[in-house]
């Protein structure tokens, strides 16, 4: 279908394409993915033939896309990262242009535009100006103008970009009803956004390919290790001596702790286990046998950011970023040092514990609760119990939602929420 | 082609600009056919056209139609639209001058009536008029790839306008600064080698080379010296006849005011034209290669 044969782009001294070749099958999508600056945009420009390689092929269909540009487009629809659209006409018009330009046959070109409306949505604002229709809306006619000419390929560069999370949602399933009869390659920085819609993934850092193949091949190559933010009615201590109970888990930490409107305290916390066994039914055991309710527990399916982060840039950096973006994760470095036993343990980090430093746990698992307070809570607790539970099982639901969001703060904040 | 053409046609009347370019022509036009046409009593259509061109009214107004047409689509990064049709660049330049010479010959169409109203009340020399306006379609079709190559250097149309408008007065006025200067042979080698060097200026600001540009410059400038050397009579007064040559307004006035029709005017026209038609090509073709 597509292959990019050791494609490199200079601009000027600044190698932005630096020697890369992958190939395209037909009828999957293809995510194109990689932090800002990283090459996206310049080599799906240069796919298209809307900028030229500094060396190296493109061959669409067998074409090349510099020896025979206008052959080889034609199996191309493209929507650049801002889409091309003229201000001052209607959708109608200037879909009927694109179609026109396109070479479709006159005869066909008013059921070819309705096609593509009808299928991106647009159809109601068909007779709006361009100018004056929203950033989803735009986005809509580009790729309705991408589709146009029935292109064997269509190629979208940051599609939900500057798009609010309902538009976001619609983009991505127009998207992936295009990828069943035709191929998508689409570029994007957002992780969880490419692991939602995509079959294949190629990661590009700094101009370079450092992964390349099907989603789930790349995620359990690289880290085998699931992360699950959880909330459970307690207090801290005492999530912390039931989970450090619990062997599967690798690590954990204490990201919050708070007193809810009844008065009892609320801890949450980020657990990290194996990718291959099922955390939440033993955590929930768990917590049922000291009689304390999960609120709610949200499991990412894998740490994807990490992986980006390992690819994309060196891992020492990458955890610096954290811990500057980031407090939570912050603590991760910290906990790292009580892999390393060192000394400072236990006067620096009160609220992480690993599980293999047991008996450091143990040694402060003094519990501190008034019993009084206890029974009373006790009583409120019982009534919540089939609320929780209920909330347990929509908070499952919702993960799925919440991790084709945007980061893992995201999901920190949904659990907290409820 | 004929896509972009219709789409390229239909701006220029949706945003007004088509149509205020017709309105402006065709008032200037009537005001000066007017005055000499009917006030004198004149039967000549060409001394009123030719004043269009003198009083400099299609250097201003005929920037204001090219100024958009590649820089806007740049800004408006829909050139990535037409670099992403199945169309070759130079399709896509031809369909955008052509639909900007269209938009021109429409109120010159309307001038083409003139002469057909001034034969009820007089006699009419229809050959020198009809002569007069063809021309006039061809120093259009010139000034119009002129604008459009200035238009394809810059992503803003208020510079693309401005530059255009200056180097429309530049040649309009090269005679008159050709002639201010001494016709000794060390002014016109000075002159030319100035040329050269702004040549040299150019072609670096296009290609961003500074080889080619040294050379595009240097070249010329030691071929000049060493002719100079050889043959300093030949340089006797030559930059201004070679400006009075090349100016492109003098020709017209040359033919319209002799009632000569030049035949080498239009050919040269032509020739213009196609040269910047061929540089704005080149110039949106480099944007791929930046």
């Amino acid at each position: 279908m597509i292959e990019v044969k050791n494609l490199t782009k200079k601009y000027g001294n600044i190698l932005a394409v630096d020697n890369i070749s992958f190939t395209i099958e037909k009828g999957k999508i293809y995510g194109l993915l990689g932090p800002n600056g990283a090459g996206k945009t310049t080599t799906m420009n240069i796919i298209t033939g809307c900028l030229a390689a500094t060396s190296g092929e493109v061959l669409i269909n067998g074409h090349s896309i510099i020896d025979e540009p206008v052959e080889a487009k034609k199996y191309i629809g493209y929507l650049p990262e801002q889409p091309p659209l003229y201000a001052d006409m209607t959708p109608a018009e200037y879909l009927y242009f694109v179609a026109e330009a396109k070479s479709v046959r006159a005869d066909d070109i008013p059921r070819a535009v309705e096609e593509v409306m009808e299928e991106t949505g647009i159809t109601d604002v068909a007779d709006r100006l361009i100018k004056n229709l929203s950033k989803g809306y735009r986005q809509r006619v580009g790729i309705a103008q991408a589709m146009l000419g029935t292109p064997e390929v269509i190629i979208l560069d940051e599609p939900t970009v500057g798009l609010d999370p309902q538009q976001i949602i619609e983009i991505r399933e127009l998207i992936k009803s295009l990828g069943r009869d035709r191929t998508v390659i689409l570029s994007s920085h957002i992780l969880p956004e490419v692991s939602a819609i995509c079959d294949d993934i190629i990661i590009i850092s700094h101009g370079k390919i450092v992964a390349n193949g099907p989603m789930r091949e790349i995620s359990s190559s690289l880290k085998s290790e699931t992360i699950m933010d959880i909330s459970v009615k307690a207090t801290e201590d005492e999530v912390t001596s039931v989970l450090s109970s619990i062997s599967d888990i690798t690590r954990f930490e204490i990201t919050d702790t708070s007193t809810d409107v009844a008065g009892v305290s609320v801890t949450s916390a980020k657990v990290h286990y194996p990718t291959d066994i099922d955390l939440r039914e033993i955590v929930t055991f768990a917590f049922s046998d000291i009689r304390r309710a999960i609120i709610s527990m949200t499991a990412e399916e894998s740490s994807l950011e990490e992986i980006f982060l390992q690819l994309t840039s060196d891992k020492a950096a990458a955890l610096d970023e954290i811990a500057d973006s980031d407090n939570e994760d912050g603590e991760i470095s910290s906990h790292e040092k009580l892999f390393d036993g060192s000394s400072d343990v236990k006067d620096s980090s009160e609220s992480s514990f690993a599980t293999n430093s047991a008996d450091d746990a143990d040694d402060e698992s003094i519990y501190s609760y008034n019993p009084e307070d206890y029974l009373a809570t006790q009583e409120k607790l019982a009534d919540y119990v089939d609320a929780d539970e209920d909330s347990f099982g929509s908070d499952n639901n919702n993960s799925d939602s919440v991790n084709a969001g945007d980061d893992i703060n995201d999901d920190n904040a949904h659990g907290k929420e409820i | 082609m004929l896509a972009i053409y219709k789409r390229e046609l239909r701006s220029y009347f949706t945003n007004m600009l088509g149509c205020a370019f017709s309105a402006l022509l065709l008032a200037a036009a009537g005001f000066f056919s007017a005055q000499i046409n009917i006030n004198s009593a004149q039967s000549r259509l060409e001394y009123s056209l030719y004043m269009l061109v003198h009083y400099c009214i299609l250097i201003i107004i005929v920037p204001f139609l090219t100024m958009r047409s590649i820089a806007e689509e740049r800004h408006q990064k829909t050139e990535q639209l037409l670099f992403s049709l199945p169309l070759p660049i130079w399709k896509i330049i031809l369909a955008k001058y052509f639909a900007m010479l269209t938009v021109c010959l429409i109120p010159i169409a309307v001038l083409c009536f003139y002469p057909i109203f001034f034969s009820f009340y007089g006699t009419v020399n229809f050959v020198g008029a009809y002569a007069s306006i063809l021309l006039l379609v061809f120093l259009i079709a010139a000034i119009v790839a002129i604008g459009m190559f200035v238009s394809s250097l810059f992503e803003n149309q208020i510079i693309a306008v401005i530059v255009t408008i200056g180097l429309l007065f530049v040649l309009y006025f090269l005679t008159y600064i050709a002639n201010s200067f001494s016709s000794a042979a060390v002014t016109s080698l000075i002159a030319f080698c100035c040329v050269a060097f702004i040549f040299g200026i150019i072609v670096f600001f296009i290609t961003k080379n500074e080889t080619a540009a040294a050379l595009c410059s240097g070249l010329p400038i030691v071929g000049l010296i060493a002719y100079y050397l050889s043959n300093k009579n030949v340089f006797i007064g030559a930059f201004a006849e070679v400006v009075s040559y090349l100016s492109i307004f003098d020709r017209y006035k040359v033919t319209v005011i002799n009632g000569l029709f030049d035949i080498t005017a239009l050919v040269y026209y032509i020739t213009i034209a196609a040269v910047f038609v061929f540089m704005t090509i080149q110039s949106v073709e480099k944007r791929r290669w930046n």
